[in-house]
């Protein structure tokens, strides 16, 4: 074990010394997360949506739209109405950008309305502004589905009555259509808040680069068997008194401290300066610990099946980048299709960042990630075990 | 300066780089593989999932979820079996929001009691949003239900016929309609829906990258002294330094028609037309030939300029918009993306897939011609510094 310890502590040694490592451990990871987590915005910033109306009509209905809905939606927070003369107006205010759309009424809505005869409001969008066409349409659809409301019911009972009625038999029909209108509503629509499981933009880059980049540190060990093998230094350690085992754990044990080494200094690194909220600590601490145990044991396995150092370095590159986008690394799988989203649960890449995941729920304990440990640590001792072994034939068989 | 040696050069830099079989993974399959991926997440153009489930929903129940499923939101409408299913799903952000019909839902409007609908979303912009959408359907419906309560009380309607009632006039009735006029051109043109977003994207990256990590072998030429032999023989430092740097241009070359023709034929990407997009993509490799050239003759170490190479042409491609769509950037950091290349080159292709032709994309190949002619110039002298050193 002592030796298993002395070629751990003179691989790691070695690494630190050789700055390609800090690179790939440490500075990559953290670089690419930085940026991508300033270039992508997260979802769950605050709808910003900047109104104009133009109101030609000048009626009650048409007030009515202005002080209903559209009072809502800015005391609501999230949109901002301006009153402008024309649609004239309206229009260049779009085109410029100074709003991102405009509520046209037309004159003469109010009385279309009152009577049965067709009308519209006209929505003039921003190409640039889909999210604000669509609030805008849905507000102005609901709007009009309650005026259509009174129309229908009186339609309704006119088509229904049979017998003809007087035109202020009309009237007081509609009058009591729209007193109707009233009562609560049939259907309500209730928002039920729920929590989510998704870690937010920025740790969601943290998280993901530094298993990506996992995957690279982790070879160190196993390769460098293959390099001491190149250089004959390999036959040294194996004339010396020393159990091969001793050597190829010593190997195994240097590439998981490097990756537990580099793995909590992004997660502290991206905590303090990205603003990355990784969750519970104990349960990301258990995280980064199986998931260290599975890189370890995947890239050994991986480079013994290479015969040279440029092979194993090119195979576990591509290990590496083929789990890394079929476990949602560099693409968030959430939104897409079901079968690659079963199909990214092959990878530790896909455990580790569920488990992280389920962290970032507020309550979150480290029970949260029971599962995702238990299979990254199932995956990294049987792929672990056989890389061992392999790793072992390789040295007594040099 | 001979022409033919310069090939030469250029044609073993080539076959150097063909001869690495992981390296052609990363070349050839990786692009690809990113493309589809990209293209499978968001090819619908970023269409949110919005899940609802209700036992019993009947007639009424059908006609809302087709009535949500028709809207031109753009959202795509699934049906769970299960209330535990689609929370599960809404947990997960698989879907962006869930529609929780009460039970028997047709039954309770027709039997005149209210029906709650339950709307399950995170507390973020994009469910204020739907719900708007789900809230105007819903006020649509209940148009027709308060019709039938109406009749019901007015003209002594039993239920059932009351709806059928409202129902008929409901198409006698003209609606009064919301009419959208868009103004400008969408930022997402149809044909970047699909797989054209991630193969424009990729094509610009991976060029770049494969470019920069082509850089170690100029080191390593350098490094085993083959460079000081071919200035030892009768060849000019000029044809050297152009072999090289065609060298670099021809693997970015051959890795920017690849994406393109296999994209075209494998995803049914549009590249638009094919003089503009060829004019893009030759300055392109150009501009990552010269950047690859400047880091072989300035750094020493293959294996950190390999490295260093690799993931500063990540980053830059993160910022020049070649990773997340500059679309959506932030306005700072769409100022930003600006002093990349990539940005200017993925404006381009953005143009051409508008529709738009090498009239439209002037300014785009002016500001690719420019890098290119600094970044080649500036690579040039220093090479030839480093080789007659």
């Amino acid at each position: 074990m002592r030796a298993a310890l002395l070629i751990a502590a003179k691989d790691l040694r070695e690494r630190i010394r050789d700055r390609t490592a800090l690179i790939v451990a440490v500075v990559a990871p953290f670089g690419l997360a930085a940026i991508l987590g300033t270039v992508i915005p997260s979802g769950d910033g605050s709808l910003d949506l900047r109104y104009g109306i133009v109101d030609l009509d000048g009626s009650e209905v048409s007030a009515a739209f202005r002080s209903g809905p559209l009072e809502g939606i800015a005391d609501a927070g999230f949109a901002e109405v301006t009153d402008l003369p024309d649609a004239d107006a309206a229009g260049a205010a779009v085109d410029a950008g100074d709003i991102d759309a405009a509520f046209v009424i037309p004159a003469g809505f109010g009385e279309a309305v009152q009577g049965r005869g067709g009308t519209e409001i006209e929505l003039v969008v921003s190409a640039d502004a889909a999210i604000a066409g669509q609030v805008g349409r849905a507000i102005g659809e609901r709007f009009v589905a309650e005026l259509d409301a009174i129309r229908l019911s009186v339609a309704t009972v006119l088509a229904a009555g049979g017998a003809a009625r007087t035109e202020a038999d009309v009237a007081e029909l509609a009058a009591q259509a729209a007193a109707a209108m009233s009562e609560a509503p049939p259907i309500l629509v209730e928002q039920a808040s729920t929590e989510v499981a998704q870690l937010d933009s920025r740790s969601y880059y943290a998280a993901s680069m530094a298993i990506f980049f996992l995957f690279f540190t982790a070879q160190f060990g196993p390769l460098s068997l293959l390099t001491e093998r190149h250089q004959g230094t390999l036959a040294r350690l194996v004339a010396a008194p020393i159990h091969p085992g001793a050597i190829v754990l010593g190997k195994a044990l240097g590439s998981f401290l490097l990756g537990i080494v580099a793995t909590t200094v992004l997660v502290v690194a991206s905590t303090l300066i990205l603003g990355a909220r990784w969750g519970d600590p104990l349960g990301v601490g258990l995280l980064v610990l199986a998931a260290v145990t599975a890189a370890t044991g995947i890239t050994a396995v991986v480079t013994t099946l290479a015969r040279s150092e440029a092979q194993a370095d090119g195979l576990n590159s591509i290990v590496a980048v083929s789990l890394a986008v079929l476990g949602g690394t560099f693409i968030p799988l959430s939104q897409a299709p079901e079968l690659l989203g079963q199909l990214s649960f092959l990878t530790p890449h896909a455990w580790f960042l569920d488990g992280l995941n389920e962290l970032s729920v507020p309550s979150a304990g480290a029970g949260a990630v029971l599962m995702p440990v238990s299979v990254l640590l199932v995956l990294g001792v049987v792929t672990g075990a056989i890389g061992l072994a392999r790793a072992r034939r390789l040295v007594v068989g040099r | 300066m001979n022409l033919g040696k310069a090939m030469a050069i250029a044609r073993i830099n080539i076959v150097r780089l063909l001869r690495d079989r992981s390296g052609l993974f990363f070349i050839f399959v990786f692009p690809l593989m990113l493309v589809l991926v990209l293209g499978l997440s968001f090819g619908g153009g970023f269409a949110p999932r919005v899940g609802v489930v209700g036992e019993d929903p009947g007639a009424l129940g059908d006609e809302l979820v087709d009535g949500l499923a028709a809207d031109p939101v753009g959202w795509e409408i699934e049906r769970f079996d299960t209330e535990a299913a689609l929370r599960e799903n809404v947990r997960k952000g698989v879907l962006s929001a869930g529609i929780v019909l009460p039970d028997g839902y047709d039954e309770r409007l027709r039997s005149g009691q209210p029906a709650t609908i339950e709307f399950v979303a995170p507390p973020q912009d994009v469910a204020i949003r739907l719900r708007s959408v789900v809230e105007a359907a819903v006020t649509d419906q209940s148009a027709l239900v308060r019709a039938a309560r109406f009749a019901t009380a007015q003209a002594g309607l039993p239920g059932g016929d009351a709806f059928e009632a409202a129902s008929r006039a409901r198409t006698t009735v003209p609606e009064i309609a919301i009419a959208v006029t868009t103004l400008g051109e969408s930022p997402f043109p149809e044909a970047l829906l699909g797989f054209g977003l991630g193969a424009q994207s990729q094509l610009v990256l991976f060029m770049f990258v494969t470019s920069m990590s082509a850089a170690a072998q100029l080191i390593l030429s350098r490094q085993l002294g083959v460079s000081a032999r071919m200035v030892s023989t009768p060849t000019t430092i000029g044809t050297i330094v152009v072999g090289e740097a065609l060298g670099r241009f021809g693997v970015a070359m051959l890795q920017g028609l690849f994406i393109v023709v296999a994209t075209a034929i494998g995803f049914g990407v549009s590249w638009g037309d094919p003089l503009a997009a060829g004019a893009i993509i030759v300055l392109f490799a150009a501009v990552g030939a010269g950047a690859a050239m400047l880091v072989g003759s300035v750094v020493n170490n293959a294996e950190q300029a390999a490295g260093i190479g690799v993931f500063a042409g990540l980053g830059i491609a993160a910022i020049g918009g070649a990773m997340a769509p500059p679309e959506i950037f932030p306005p700072i950091m769409d100022a930003i993306s600006r002093f990349t290349p990539h940005r200017w080159a993925i404006d381009g292709l953005r143009e051409l897939a508008a529709g738009g032709g090498i009239a439209d994309t002037l300014p785009q190949l002016a500001v690719l011609s420019a890098f290119a002619i600094v970044l080649l110039g500036l690579a040039t002298w220093l090479l030839r510094r480093a080789l007659t050193r």
